[in-house]
């Protein structure tokens, strides 16, 4: 199989994440729950993950690198933390339903969309301004689109957000790991990321980077200061209550290491060049309208497109009997199609991993003319 | 053998200082504390040698990663000393 859908999950990973993950399972308890070689074992990994993403990311502290289920769950916490009813919320047009569903579980909310078109970084840096310096409660951005790959200006709206001392709240599910994550120089709020993409962990594996305190959604044991009914005020503990998910942490600190190994600049380098390739060969085409950037570093792995007269899943249903597994749809993102105009059908969404080669992209092609030459049948 | 008990907030804060005391060329060793110890239930503590305690606990603030609370282990019982 041909796997065009690293937006969604890396399937393929590095070999030392299959091996961490599996020995984790028989070698590691949870981390600050004994003295025994087991929990301490788990200690150790999990300590080791959080200074290598802290390193990862530009952070001094890693005990503020909180271990979640995914990115849902760390979006969840920050959102909560810093969103309460009657908030003034800005939002870019690009945001994912992890971030629009706890938003509008919220009452009262009144939320400004930021719907500048696609790969227009400056326009949108400049509605953000101005958005923001109207008043605001919060602000959440992607760093990159799940659907159309576009680079979002996360470093001048951070600026925006410092300079009016507003919380910024940045999504980075489609950038950790590709592109450089600057915690600190951001001075944001809060970066959510999943472990299972850009960084190459297991699934069930997700990271919140703190720039404060924050509320948790769950409650129950740490392992620490156990006579004390509230929860530890002191992080990483005030939010990780519950066992810790040991292999899929132990998976995850293999996969940073790949990532940090290798490097992000190449792996964005790489990623670009497949996107570039894949847009010419759409380009090609009859029917096709691709949402490329013109300039390569606006645009991550992530790349859309539609065809005329056909409904993307049926396309994407038909490569997947040609051995090639892409997304079509909506892919979690409403808000996203809404802004660029492809609702109600969405898009064809193809995206890249470290692993995927240009050869790879060429078949693909090759196996969507010739879909294309197919007649429709319905 | 003389020693003390550097008591932290959490598993991380622990790891965090036993780093920074490596750092400093002082051993410490690192375990759960005995649980009748502090109010607050479980947690973990370093343990260095006495004659090194006032060099750990300046390495300590220098990384700003002050201990909560210090014990001296005299004969079977602990007694807390000032931070």
């Amino acid at each position: 199989m041909i796997y065009f859908d690293a937006a969604a999950t890396t399937l393929e990973k590095p070999d030392a994440v299959r091996i961490a993950s599996a020995r984790a399972m028989g070698s590691m308890s949870s981390p600050g729950r004994g003295g025994h070689p087991a929990s301490r074992a788990a200690e150790e990994t999990a300590y080791r993950c959080r200074c290598e993403a802290a390193e990862l990311f530009g952070m001094q502290e890693p005990e503020h690198v909180i271990f979640t289920g995914n990115a849902t769950h760390a979006l969840n916490i920050a959102i909560g933390t810093v969103v309460a009813a009657g908030s003034r919320v800005i939002v870019s047009g690009y945001e994912h339903n992890a971030v629009t569903r706890p938003l509008h579980a919220v009452p009262d909310l009144h939320v400004t969309v930021v719907d500048t078109p696609p790969f227009d970084p400056e326009g949108m840096a400049a509605e953000f301004e101005t958005a923001i310096s109207r008043g605001a409660d919060a602000v959440i951005c992607n760093h990159v689109s799940n659907v159309f790959g576009c680079v979002q200006p996360v470093e001048e709206i951070a600026r925006s957000c410092r300079r009016h001392g507003v919380p910024l709240i940045v999504d980075a599910s489609q950038s950790a790991g590709v592109l450089p994550v600057r915690m600190d120089e951001w001075g944001a709020a809060f970066v959510a990321m999943p472990g299972h993409k850009g960084l190459y962990g297991p699934q069930g594996t997700g990271l919140l980077l703190c720039g404060m305190s924050a509320q948790p959604i769950l409650f129950g044991g740490t392992g620490s200061a156990s006579r004390v009914q509230d929860m530890p005020e002191e992080l990483p503990d005030r939010l990780e209550a519950g066992t810790h998910n040991m292999p899929g942490i132990a998976g995850l600190l293999e996969g940073i290491r790949f990532v940090r190994r290798k490097g992000t600049e190449t792996i964005a380098d790489h990623a670009r060049h497949l996107t570039r390739r894949c847009a010419l060969r759409l380009r090609e085409l009859p029917g096709v309208r691709l949402f490329a950037a013109e300039d390569p570093a606006r645009q991550a792995g992530v790349l859309s497109f539609t065809v005329d007269g056909r409904d993307p899943e049926e396309l994407a249903e038909q490569l997947a009997r040609r051995g090639i597994a892409v997304r079509a749809g909506l892919q979690c993102a409403p808000l996203a199609h809404q802004t660029v105009g492809t609702l109600p059908d969405g898009t064809v969404r193809v995206s890249f991993s470290a692993f995927n080669t240009a050869a790879q992209v060429d078949r693909f092609s090759w196996e969507l003319r010739a879909i294309l030459r197919e007649k429709v049948t319905l | 053998m003389e020693y003390y008990l550097l008591i932290a907030r959490s598993v991380t804060h622990a790891q965090r200082m036993m780093r920074a005391l490596q750092g400093c060329s002082i051993r410490a060793a690192m375990f759960r504390a005995p649980a009748g110890l502090t109010n607050r239930g479980c947690s973990y503590a370093l343990r260095v040698r006495a004659e090194r305690r006032q060099e750990a606990q300046d390495c300590l603030d220098r990384a700003g990663l002050r201990p909560t609370a210090v014990f001296k282990r005299e004969g079977n019982r602990y007694v807390e000393v000032s931070v």
